[in-house]
């Protein structure tokens, strides 16, 4: 995608910067480098506190479906899935440029995978990785697994055991644990194709005795469990990273490096996040293939949600406000003010961008959340599907001029070098 | 508690980055002889490309027509240097071959998944053959290199005429039609995006940074990930042109485009800069590892179960490394900057 082809600041952008009271713009100066970072690891404090929270309401869910399993305790599971994506989502702008998350985060959301990996598929309708010898292993109905030359206990499904079998065989589709392995528990296959409907997984996968449809109810739901506690272990870990007045952690270790090392991983987030990941990955090879394959949350059909609140991450950095699910906000020292004190016209540029990008993801939100005929993403991707392509071309072509404009930024603060930390690693 | 990823995650974000337009690179007056050097050189990869395609398409038509095993030769030996003329060429990663995913028209890769399989499928068990403008409007997956791959080397079409079938034959002239239709579009508008190319500097920084992608990506991606040198294991199916065990002749051809094609212009600009010996050791690796990689058996997948083939394709790896080392280097020494790359991603 073509950062290269970005255009000049917009006219309108322009006529912003020059109605900025030169007042306004010295006050702005008072904001340093090294408060703006100060106020990113709160952000991320914050946003990772969240998602640990919405991730324990889940699990409370999940024990009450499992407890008594009912279409109605199954949906209310389900609901909570898609709440906890949404701090979730917003907390992978910290993923790139922090080697503590991006080290972290395949345990927790690890995507594409080999779903049979995990549990029962409809075998016509199921499509692994190519030579991925872990694909088909199915844990739920097995007490042991044999990956390649590797035979593994699985008799007893510990979280412990689940992180163990991640990547299992060395392919990274043998994905155990994790937000969309929940997902795939609590929605099933999504065997719909480009067509409307989202996995359906009955809740008598989960009822004992007679009632038990697919066979190994308690070990699918002993999976669940595991993979549930799993989740708040890892998210109560990386929220301990981020947490204020400890000693050892990672929010001390990149405060105590130069406020412009901490701008350089701020920026490398925001771009990373934005172009590879959301506009390159998640959505163009997705468009371009027409491959539900490649949709990030095939099996419940919240893929438009998880575009969402992955650009809001974005957004959120920028401004330095961070709505949190009890509906506060937190504000503070933001990259827009230091920004604005070098280049109010860049500035005011950048935040243009990014409100267009939230724009055009919007649309696809709303056209998938829409009362009549919804448009999911898998539905938008299907070829044919003028209508859907152009939502999904316009937010990738918005996501890349945003992209443009953020290296622009990143040169305009001093931040001449937008390669990923190495950690002193060589390669 | 945590999976040891630290040096798959490095590998992939490795990849992450691209060019900021930097000051000295901007400022060099030689720069604008270099990307003439480039333009040229480029403009006749695209048109060696564009006849290739169209002898593709020819023999498709001529295999359709009397499906002999002469034709049916003809056609793989067509087939296959076409898709070696793409691969000289495919370090371009700018300008024309950016718009409809074009580069992903010519070649829909890495596959995981087999989508290239799955539309192929599909598409023979219709019951009519479909059009060029059908194929146009289809996945990628469905347009390029891979796809005919299928159609001439899948298990499945080994039937004595399986390929001859109306159906699978139309399926290929369709796909042989758009191919060549788009690599002509290709060179057309690379002849128009000259002035532009030539008379804006940040295009020397994408010149280089694409060969350098290109380094990258056979460095990592082509050879690391199926050889399971990147913290996978070994999988074949994750090598190009797996099907018809021909990768190492694809690598081939990138070498070869790398060294007469982007050569040339490097070396201009560090003429320029008093550092010729740098562009000529660049380009002693470039002809090692093109002259090693013509020795060697056209397969990566094959070589995984043979250890004296694996070594080779070992050696192969370490060279790649190194130019992309090398060029590394070249980049520091000409003021390239990195910023972010579009082909980052899980």
């Amino acid at each position: 995608m073509p950062t290269r082809f970005v255009q000049r600041p917009l006219r309108r952008a322009v006529l912003l910067a020059a109605l900025f009271p030169a007042s306004a713009m010295a006050s702005q100066g008072d904001v340093t480098a090294e408060q703006v970072v100060g106020h990113y690891a709160d952000l991320a404090h914050a946003n990772f506190d969240d998602a640990l929270g919405a991730a324990r309401t889940l699990d409370e869910r999940i024990d009450a479906l499992l407890d008594n399993p009912s279409q109605e305790t199954l949906q209310a599971a389900r609901d909570a899935w898609r709440q906890a994506r949404i701090p979730y989502m917003q907390t992978e702008v910290f993923r790139f440029g922090n080697p503590v998350v991006d080290n972290w985060e395949g345990q927790l959301n690890a995507w594409p995978l080999d779903e049979g990996m995990i549990d029962y598929v409809k075998s016509d309708d199921y499509h692994h990785e190519l030579g991925n010898a872990g694909a088909t292993a199915n844990i739920i109905a097995n007490q042991s697994i044999q990956v390649g030359g590797k035979k593994v206990d699985v008799s007893e499904l510990t979280p412990e055991l689940l992180a163990g079998l991640n990547e299992i065989g060395g392919s990274e589709a043998n994905v155990a644990s994790g937000y969309h392995a929940i997902e795939f528990l609590l929605w099933g296959q999504d065997l719909n194709g480009f067509d409307a409907g989202h996995g359906n997984r009955p809740a008598s996968d989960f009822m004992s005795g007679e009632d038990c449809t697919h066979g190994n109810c308690e070990r699918r739901g002993h999976y669940l469990e595991a993979a549930s506690q799993l989740l708040i272990n890892d998210l109560e870990w990386m929220v301990a990273q981020w947490a204020p007045q400890k000693k050892d952690n990672y929010r001390q270790t990149l405060l105590a490096r130069s406020p412009q090392e901490g701008l350089r991983r701020m920026l490398f987030g925001m771009g990373s996040l934005s172009l590879g990941e959301l506009a390159g990955e998640r959505m163009k090879v997705a468009l371009v293939a027409n491959s539900v394959e490649d949709e990030h949350d095939c099996f419940s059909d919240n893929t438009h949600n998880s575009h969402y609140f992955n650009g809001q991450g974005i957004h959120n950095i920028y401004t330095g406000r961070y709505e949190r699910l009890d509906g506060s906000t937190l504000e503070g020292p933001a990259l827009a003010d230091l920004l604005t004190s070098q280049n109010a016209e860049l500035a005011a540029t950048l935040s243009e961008r990014l409100d267009a990008s939230m724009q055009q993801l919007g649309e696809i939100k709303n056209a998938a959340e829409a009362d009549e005929s919804p448009m999911y993403f898998d539905m938008m991707i299907a070829p044919g599907n003028e209508k859907g392509a152009e939502l999904v071309n316009s937010a990738i072509a918005s996501l890349v001029k945003q992209t443009g404009t953020i290296e622009k930024a990143a040169g305009a603060l001093g931040v001449d070098s937008l390669q990923p930390d190495d950690a002193g690693h060589k390669f | 508690m945590m999976t040891p990823r630290l040096f798959k995650q490095l590998g992939r974000l490795g990849l992450a980055a691209l060019t900021l337009a930097s000051a000295s690179l901007l400022a060099d007056d030689t720069s604008p002889q270099a990307r003439e050097h480039w333009h040229q050189a480029i403009e006749q990869r695209y048109g060696a490309l564009n006849d290739a395609s169209e002898r593709l398409e020819a023999s498709a038509e001529r295999f359709c027509n009397n499906a002999s095993d002469a034709h049916r030769q003809r056609l793989t030996r067509d087939w296959m240097e076409a898709w070696q003329a793409w691969q000289a060429v495919r370090f371009v990663d700018f300008g024309p071959i950016e718009q409809n995913s074009r580069a992903w028209q010519m070649q829909f890769w890495p596959d995981r998944k087999n989508l290239v399989g799955r539309k192929m499928q599909s598409w023979l068990a219709r019951e009519e053959a479909p059009t060029a403008e059908q194929i146009a409007e289809d996945s990628v997956a469905s347009q390029g290199f891979p796809a005919l791959e299928y159609l001439l080397f899948d298990d499945s079409m080994q039937g004595t005429d399986a390929l001859a079938q109306p159906i699978a034959c139309g399926l290929m002239s369709a796909i042989t039609t758009h191919l060549a239709d788009t690599a002509g579009a290709l060179q057309r508008d690379w002849q128009r995006f000259g002035d532009h190319y030539r008379g804006t500097q940040s295009y020397t920084t994408a010149t280089l940074h694409g060969a350098l992608l290109a380094l990258e990506t056979l460095e990592t991606k082509r050879l690391g990930e199926p050889m399971g040198l990147t913290g996978g294991s070994a999988n074949g199916y994750l090598a190009e042109a797996w099907r018809s065990e021909r990768s190492v002749r694809l690598i081939e051809a990138s070498l070869r485009g790398l060294e007469d094609t982007f050569l040339p212009g490097l070396r201009t600009l560090l003429n320029a800069r008093g550092k010729p010996e740098l562009a000529a050791e660049f380009g002693a690796g470039l002809d090692r590892a093109r002259q090693g990689a013509a020795e060697m058996a056209a397969g990566v997948a094959p070589a995984l179960d043979d250890r004296d083939r694996f070594r080779a394709l070992q050696g192969l790896y370490v060279q790649v490394g190194q130019l992309r080392h090398q060029l590394e280097t070249i980049g520091r020494e000409l003021g390239m900057v990195r910023g972010f790359n579009s082909s980052d991603g899980d």
